[in-house]
């Protein structure tokens, strides 16, 4: 089976996890042609002994639920009480936690079919697999696959010495944050300015807002943190430690959110096997700015208290490995509890399953918890819950699932130099690129600097690398994103902010055109381009105009719109122009050629001044759209507005 | 009576004839440079002020913003989002040669020349710029108070490090 790890590590354990190969289990599954092995959906291989997690039919729910006892044959389903004896069952419980307030939508998503059947460990887990798949009104058999938990090591940020005359922000070690703002200097002779998030100038329009709440799902947020305390979702609803599960949410005292490998309030960082990981990632996201201490993150706020919220859905904790039915459980948690953004800096070994109907099958139960959290609307401002993971670290031509998902969003990693960082991966499945630092090559603090537990780095600060490091960029470039559109009253679908994010990018090809070695490994192929805050933005406030010039052959490069040129977003040529233009703005405009699509540009020919719109489709990552039997981008639509006039300015100027 | 009941006839097909004749004029509003007929508009006025564009080619509802302050001492502020749909602050200096207003921005680069007529009694008061050379290009402005967090988050067209001015020219 596989195995799922976080994606952030050094330069010095990077050898060693890049070779880390995971199990594969296609060689089990192969042969197995009956109508109960077809049930079994994964392998048994890496498996959690003793317990299974079991998909009952809506028949076998009922049974189970109006059963008066507890008993584990409490079912009037004589199979399934003969199944449950035979194989020692000592308990069967529904997986995902009773949350009474979300209980309707949670049935009507079928996450109320999952239960855990746990048994005599002793009791071989292939063949009580086999017993449970022979009952009929058993949908689907999941062995609870255990996560590998890789430890990530971190270099301590030294005390800063200096600080820039004029900043953004107060924070000491921004100077030193070259994945917000890269000033071209004082990191590594390589790196080069303006290969960041682009902050700087975002923040001049928006810093953050406390609404929106990123769930991290992850080890767990040392929610004490100087630099993260403020920006920490706090359950108003909960007394802290007062045994009592006062808001009724299924969860006793949940403050700032809940350790789902102890099943408890006490969200961890300091115990054996801890590494900081949930920390660092949360910091990138919203360390709170402006506070004259530490370092910023993306969404922090400008230090009035407006930051983003941070909430820890603990994933891993300690030396206990996390689970299929842990991950699930989750997003659950998340879900039911105000999330608007799952960021995930964790998945699958790249190249253990190649299709997106392969990970359908076979994530059960992750993946429907995952699709329980992009359903629920948390915030008026989107549609649905945004899920952000990292594309791993295998250096590979293949991203990881789960982000490998045509409908989740993969982060690829990049260094200070605004190339992709020698340990990313790329290729199929791959969405978008952001910062995640590169120490191979660009030294120590080539990394990206975040917040730390103390009992990790002394000084509560340090770098890692990582897409793990790349993925809370995007997800707090989001997280900015849906905080303007809540500022400016906007709303959107699920399905548009998705489109918005990917297209809010810079170029990274064009920076890789002159180095050959590079460009031939990894064109086209970190995704639609580096993650660009003000570019989003951008997105976010409105419809992006093209100018047209009046009466005259117009043939405009739309990739600026789309993304910055990032060659890997291809404008569909295929598509019935009438789709791309209305009638009545073709007859407003006096259109007298086109519109279409050649080659990514817009052609078309305006006799008469005014403005219309046209739509233009076209794939985000890849060159092909996702598909059930392979890997592939993600289709999307974009709006631009047209402006036809006898000319403009040339500084751009409307006058 | 039959003197009054004349009179009031006549009157009364003058006061029609009148009506026949505003709405047979062709160059009645609604179209390019709707908003006023453009027996509102005169030649007389100031443009000092602040003014928001309202209006475009005949329509209002526009995919671009532009607030322009006029100066008394001839300089101009100019708040747009047109080609960058985030607020960018231009400046410069204007001047007005009879019913010709043009202007010079701060880079150097000229504006276009407008003729501009004035609103003779609409409240707002309204400016009417018809760009030279094509009489299509019409922008009805308003008079209004530029919002502060506009001229707040605006971001000085020099300024702009990446993405707002030079990358959608």
């Amino acid at each position: 089976m596989f195995s799922i790890k976080n994606f952030g590590f050094t330069a010095l354990l990077a050898t060693m996890l890049v070779g880390c190969v995971a199990f594969d289990d296609k060689d089990i599954l192969v042969g197995e042609s009956d109508a109960s092995a077809t049930k079994i959906i994964n392998s048994s291989r890496s498996a959690e002994a003793g317990k299974l997690l079991i998909k009952f039919n809506e028949k076998a729910t009922l049974a189970l639920e109006s059963a008066k006892s507890n008993d584990i044959t409490r079912s009037n389903i004589e199979p399934l009480n003969m199944a449950l004896t035979n194989i020692g069952a000592t308990s069967v419980e529904r997986l995902f936690t009773v949350d009474p307030r979300h209980e309707e939508r949670t049935r009507q998503m079928g996450l109320h079919r999952w239960y855990v059947v746990c048994f005599d460990s002793e009791e071989q887990l292939e063949k009580a697999g086999k017993a449970l798949a022979e009952v009929a009104e058993v949908d689907i058999v999941q062995y609870n696959t255990t996560l590998s938990y890789q430890p990530s090591a971190v270099i301590e940020a030294e005390m800063p010495t200096t600080r820039l005359a004029v900043d953004a922000v107060n924070d000491p070690y921004f100077k030193d944050q070259w994945h917000y703002y890269n000033t071209g200097s004082g990191i590594h002779e390589k790196q080069v300015a303006g290969m960041d998030v682009n902050v700087k100038e975002a923040w001049l329009h928006c810093t953050g807002d406390p609404s929106i709440i990123v769930a991290v799902i992850d080890g767990g947020v040392d929610y004490t943190h100087e630099d993260l305390a403020a920006n920490m979702w706090v359950n108003s609803g909960e007394i802290a430690n007062n045994g009592i599960d006062d808001d009724h949410n299924g969860y006793t005292d949940d403050i700032h959110g809940w350790n789902h490998q102890t099943t408890d309030g006490q969200i961890s960082w300091d115990k054996p096997g801890d590494d900081g990981h949930g920390t660092h990632v949360a910091g990138t996201v919203a360390a709170v700015n402006n506070n004259g201490k530490g370092v910023c993150g993306v969404a922090g706020g400008d230090g009035s208290g407006n930051g983003v919220k941070i909430m820890s859905s603990q994933l891993f904790s300690g030396k206990a490995k996390g689970t299929a039915e842990v991950s699930a459980k989750a997003f659950k948690y998340a879900a039911d509890n105000g999330a608007v953004i799952a960021q995930c800096s964790w998945g699958y070994d790249s190249g253990t399953m190649t299709s997106d109907k392969d990970f359908r099958l076979r994530a059960g139960v992750e993946y429907d918890g995952i699709l329980y959290f992009q359903k629920v609307k948390n915030s008026e401002v989107i549609g649905g819950g945004l899920v952000l993971f990292a594309a791993g670290n295998d250096g590979k031509n293949i991203a990881g699932y789960p982000g490998a998902y045509r409908d989740f969003i993969s982060v690829t990693a990049t260094g200070c130099d605004g190339m992709p960082a020698y340990y990313t991966n790329y290729g199929p499945g791959a969405n978008i690129a952001a910062p995640g630092g590169d120490q191979k090559n660009h030294g120590n603090k080539g990394g990206v600097l975040s917040t730390l537990p103390k009992n990790i780095a002394r000084s509560g600060y340090g770098y890692m690398q990582g897409t793990s490091m790349a993925c809370p960029h995007a997800s707090g470039v989001a997280a900015l994103g849906l905080s303007h559109a809540k500022k400016l009253g906007k709303k959107f679908s699920l399905e548009e902010f998705t489109s918005m994010l990917l297209l809010s990018t810079d170029n990274i090809d064009a920076r890789m055109a002159n180095y050959p070695e590079i460009s031939s490994l990894y064109t086209g192929k970190m995704g639609t381009g580096s993650i660009n805050a003000l570019r989003m933005l951008m997105n976010v406030e409105g419809t992006p105009c093209v100018e047209v010039p009046k009466g005259a052959l117009a043939m405009i490069d739309l990739r600026p719109y789309l993304g910055d040129g990032t060659l890997d977003i291809v404008v569909r040529d295929n598509l019935d122009s009438a789709t791309i233009m209305s009638e009545a703005d073709k007859a407003k405009l006096g259109v007298t050629n086109g519109p279409r699509i050649s080659n990514s540009k817009l052609i078309i020919t305006c006799e008469k001044t005014g403005h219309g719109y046209i739509d233009v489709s076209y794939i985000a990552g890849g060159k092909e759209a996702g598909y059930d039997d392979g890997m592939g981008g993600r289709v999307s639509t974009k709006r631009l507005a047209v402006i036809v006039r006898d000319g403009h300015s040339t500084n751009g100027g409307w006058m | 009576m039959e003197a009054t009941a004349m009179k009031i006839s006549k009157i009364v097909l003058a006061i029609l004839a009148l009506f026949a004749i505003v709405a047979c004029n062709p160059n009645k509003g609604g179209g390019n440079g709707g908003g006023n007929t453009d027996s509102t508009w005169s030649d007389n006025g100031s443009p000092i002020g602040e003014w928001v564009l309202t209006e475009w080619n005949g329509s209002s509802e526009l995919p671009m913003g532009a607030y322009l302050r006029l100066n008394e001492d001839n300089t101009f502020n100019l708040y747009q989002h047109t080609l960058s749909v985030l607020w960018v602050h231009y400046k410069g200096t204007f001047s007005l040669n009879g019913s010709t207003l043009t202007g010079v921005y701060s880079d150097g680069t000229k504006w276009n020349d407008y003729t501009i007529k004035y609103s003779n009694d609409s409240e707002p008061k309204q400016i009417k710029l018809t760009r030279k050379g094509d009489a299509e290009d019409v922008g009805i402005y308003t008079a209004t108070e530029i919002p502060a967090n506009i001229i707040d988050q605006a971001t000085e067209a020099t300024n702009v490090r990446s993405i707002v001015i030079e990358r959608f020219l």
